[in-house]
Formats: C-alpha cells, structure tokens, sequence
C-alpha cells in the first residue's frame, strides 16, 4: 500500500476546488501551515465559510470577526485572478447595518455568485441591500434572520435561486419581493419557515422551474407557475387543501405532507380531482405511503391514474402503520383487483420500493407491479433494515414469495435489483 | 458487457449501464472496442470502485434523474452546488458505509474515480476528506494524512501570527 503522503498524490485543482472549498475559513487558514506546497493555495478557493469553531469563536466578537472578514477578502483580492463564487456568513451577535453593507459590498467586489448568511440572534436583513451584490444568483438566509422588505428596493436581475432556512417573515410580502423584484427567479426553496398559519401563494411566477416547501406548518398551498416543472413537500401538514396550476409539471415528491385528515397525500389528491391537468405530465413521482392503510392504497391508484406518462415511480413504505384508521388492508386486498393504468401500460420503466417488509398489502402491490407493469425495465427494492441489519423478523427467506412474482411478470425486460 | 483491466493484468467484466457511471468509460466505448485497459487502477481500488458504481448504476441509472440531466450541468458549471441532486435516503445510507475507509484507500478511490471522471464518487470521497480535516490543528493533520512538514519553526511561527485568529483556542 502507498504509505506516501496523500495529498501529494492528488492534482492541485482536486484539493483545492473539491477539499479546500468546503471547508470553514479557520480551517483553511490552518491548512496553509501544513507544508509549502499548501501555503498560498487557499487563496484560490472559490468558496468562503464563515463558520465559528472552537478556536475561531466570534459570534458575540463583531469586531474581531470584521478584522478577519475584510482581512481574508483583501487578501484575496490581492491574487489574481478572484475564482470566488461563494461567501456563507454565521453573522455575529450585534452587527449593524454599516458593517454589513460594508461586507457585501466587499463581496460585490469579488463579483461573488452565491451569499449564503445564518444568524442565531434575531437579525432584520433589509433586502435593499442585495444590490450591493451585482453579480448575485443564489441567495440563502438561514436561522433567525427576519426580512424586511420595501416598495423602494431595486430590481435583483440575476438573481435565480433563494433558499430561505427558518426564517420568520411575513409570507406574503416576502414572496411578492422576491417574485416581483427577480425577473430571473427559478428556484424557491421554504425550508423550516414559520408562516404564522398563512396561505403559502406562489403566483405570478413565470419563470419558477424549481419549488420545495419543507418542514413547516401552512393553512394551504396555491401555486400558480407554468414553467414550475419540480415540486418538492416534504413535512408539511396544511389545514386546507392545495390549489395547483403547474401544467409543466415533470417532478413530484411527497412525503409527510399530512392534511387535517391524517392522510399523506389526500390534498394532493383533491387536487386531481379538481384539475386533472396537474399530474398528466408528470414523469417521476417519489411519495411516502402506508400501505397497509387501505386509502392511501386507493390515492396512490388515482395518483397512478391520472399520471399518464409517468416514467419513474419511488415509494417509501411508511414503517409507522397508521392502522389505526377503519379501513385496514388485508379486509380489502385493493391491489388485487387494479388493473389497466395508461402509464403502467406504455410509460413506467422504473420502480423503487423503499422500507419494503413484504406485509401483505406490500407483497399484494410488487405483484401488482409485476402484473400490470408492461414495460417496467427496472425494480428496486430496498429492503427494511433496523441498524442496518435486514430485519431479522423479515428475514431473507420471507422475500421468496415476492421474488416468485417476477417469474411470470408482464414485462419482457424487467430487471429486479434487491438491496 | 465491458471488460475492464486493471493495471495488475485482472479482468473484469461489468455491464455498461455499471461501466457508463464513468464518463471516460462511455467515451471511449463509443469509438472503440469493449474492452478498456485501466493501467493506473489496481484491482483492489477498481473493484471498490465497480461497487460503488454497480449500486448506483442500480439505484440511479434512469435518464431522467435530474442529476445527469443537461440542466443540472449547467447550473453546477456555473456555480457550486452543494445541494444534492434528489436521491435515494437508503442509497445516500450506503454511501456513507461506503466510505468508512482510511485515509490511503480514500485518496487511492479518488484518484481512480478523478481518472475515470465519475463526479458523483469524487465529491463524496473528498467530502469525507473535508470533513476529517475540519476542526483539527496542523499537527493532526499532517500525522493524519502522512504529510511532512517542510516549514523551518521560524517560517511556521511567523505563519501562526500572520493569521493568529484561526489558532487561538479561546
């Protein structure tokens, strides 16, 4: 085995673009006292965390953190040429506006492409202040960060993506700043906002390809975007159910969207049953399911029927039965009696279960697959593990009964690929 | 099927959607015949790196992942994404057992995957590099990844005190 030094083996482009970039700019420092080949190489990292760690503390130091702030920028301003794309920022407690301003401008200096800023203390971010960056395409505010925002600020031209992480804010207005005020905007991403029991309203959004609304608690969801081609929902439970009009539709993932029914995907089924539109180009569709709850098998069939060209189908089994609910499975056998789905019939060539215990309801729906599928080419299958180890009580010699279902399976070319 | 060999004369044989996880690979199977000479790899790092391959090529291989789309490229020419394409929880599981490993067969996957132009293995290896790197002093470093510290104490010392906020440990 090769006992030489690790480093020296890889290509300069690979450490300092692939290893360098992603570390926090103490550790980066550090590493330009290792040896005189890594001395300099720091400088030309295209990505800049200004994270704290345990010997560069500076969230309550404004001070300090500004003097290694502007002293790390200049520094790199001095080599030539800048390769910076993207500055992430842990703002310390108490920095004001002057200072701020006074580090995006440097940042705007730099021509950076991506700001990412957290802060763990309440700060009102004033959107105006993005212009100071004008070269700005992705933007990320985490944490405690609560925005502000005016009829006044200026157009943000190039600005494509924003991910907004926990942030407090007044859905409403947020939205409209960003929706109004970036002609460019493509991707939105609501992770962990808190949205005070609002409507979440994405409307008036031309060029939005790219939702996700995560981990957080709504009164509905309207959407109204005819390029959006990707919507993700995950941990989201919503009072009222979703309005959608998303003709480009391609990409749907759903999991843990809860309604006031307690079922994971009853808003998204009404939805079908008022615009039937919505789903028919969909070509993938990733959902979480508990399959032995008989109504969530009967969603997925409708989900099934209104997606005609569907391609690619991921499935999560929920491991947390609901069976609480009136309408268990193994009374009803639902999957035996399905047949005939455009897509199964002419689209679907690829199928992952994952969490697969082979219970009843789920064997029932891999035989299903297997039966109506025509042109499945590729079935994957992850089975339930705890710790990593497949469930003893399912052992291997249960899945015998689901291999056997392949034998006969109506597609010619089906692959089954077990994990 | 494709055969390739590795550069202790080993031969093996992966299907092409396996094979194609390599740009380089899919390259050169256009122009050329089936089997591929892999001079720089050695057999222990090329079969790690089939494994890595032959599960994703199983999990992932559907043409319209995002992941592989043209879009996708795009935007991560453009820019550094650090948000992951959408994959699968249990795939992104194996992954992180994939890469319990010490630090020798990390940078030995690297390379060969650098080599090989398989992006996906590269960035997860070398996250896992960053990671063991993040938090640790000099010294720890070097011991960790066998690098020889070639600073006179003068030159180190004076290093030190250029940027003596990142080595404090208040």
């Amino acid at each position: 085995m090769d006992d030489g030094n690790n480093f020296d083996r890889c290509p300069d482009d690979v450490v300092v673009g692939s290893i360098l970039s992603r570390l926090p700019v103490a550790d980066l420092v550090r590493f330009g006292v290792i040896s005189r080949r890594w001395r300099n190489q720091w400088t030309s990292v295209r990505s800049l965390d200004f994270a704290p760690d345990r010997y560069f503390n500076f969230l309550d130091n404004t001070e300090s953190f500004d003097e290694v702030f502007t002293g790390v920028l200049n520094r790199l301003q001095s080599e030539f040429p800048i390769n910076l794309i993207r500055c992430s920022i842990a703002l310390p407690l108490g920095v004001n506006s002057i200072v701020l301003s006074r580090w995006l401008s440097l940042l705007g200096g730099c021509s950076v492409r991506d700001l990412a800023l957290r802060s763990h203390s309440g700060y009102v971010f004033l959107c105006s202040f993005l212009s100071l960056i004008p070269s700005l395409e992705h933007l990320e505010l985490a944490r405690h960060v609560r925005l502000s925002t005016s009829p006044d600020d200026p157009f943000l031209p190039r600005l494509r993506s924003v991910a907004l992480c926990g942030v407090k804010m007044s859905i409403g207005e947020t939205l409209a700043f960003f929706l109004s005020k970036c002609p460019a905007l493509e991707r939105l991403r609501l992770d962990g906002c808190i949205f005070m029991g609002q409507t979440l309203r994405v409307v008036d959004a031309p060029r939005l390809t790219h939702l996700a609304v995560l981990n957080t608690s709504l009164r509905g969801i309207e959407i109204a975007a005819p390029a959006l081609t990707t919507l993700e929902m995950d941990g989201v439970s919503m009072d009222k159910k979703v309005v959608l009009n998303v003709p480009s539709l391609r990409f749907l993932t759903a999991s843990y969207v809860t309604g006031n029914r307690k079922y994971f995907f009853s808003s998204i089924l009404e939805t079908i049953q008022f615009d039937c539109g919505a789903f028919t180009n969909l070509l993938r569709l990733s959902i979480r399911i508990d399959m032995s709850n008989t109504i969530e098998a009967v969603l997925l069939a409708s989900a099934l029927r209104a997606c005609l060209l569907l391609k690619e189908l991921r499935l999560t089994i929920n491991p947390a039965k609901t069976n609480c609910c009136s309408l268990p499975y193994d009374q009803f056998r639902f999957w035996e009696k399905q047949n005939y789905f455009d897509c199964l019939s002419w689209h679907l060539e690829y199928a992952s279960i994952a969490n697969y215990g082979e219970h009843c309801d789920e064997l029932d729906f891999v035989q299903f697959l297997a039966r109506e599928a025509l042109v499945l080419k590729k079935l994957v299958i992850w089975r339930s593990r705890i710790n990593g180890e497949i469930n003893a009580s399912a052992g291997e010699i249960r899945f015998q009964a689901t291999a056997s279902s392949f034998t006969n399976a109506a597609s010619p070319w089906l692959d089954v690929v077990w994990n | 099927m494709i055969k390739l060999v590795s550069g202790d004369g080993a031969e093996f044989e992966v299907e092409e959607e396996v094979a194609f996880q390599s740009k380089i690979i899919k390259d050169i199977v256009a122009d050329a015949d089936d089997v591929i000479p892999l001079p720089t790899v050695s057999s222990k790092v090329l079969i790690q790196v089939i494994e890595y391959c032959r599960k994703h090529a199983a999990v992932n291989s559907f043409p319209l992942s995002p992941s592989s789309s043209a879009a996708a490229a795009a935007s991560s020419s453009s820019s550094i994404s650090y948000s992951k394409p959408v994959s699968d929880p249990a795939l992104r599981a194996w992954d992180n057992e994939f890469v319990k490993l010490n630090n020798s067969s990390l940078f030995d996957i690297v390379i060969a995957a650098n080599y090989l132009d398989i992006e996906e293995l590269v960035d997860l290896v070398l996250e896992t590099v960053a990671d063991r790197i993040k938090g640790k002093q000099a010294q720890e470093i070097r011991r960790q990844f066998n690098i020889e510290n070639d600073f006179t104490p003068e030159e180190e010392e004076a290093l030190r005190r250029e940027n003596s906020w990142a080595f404090q440990n208040n």
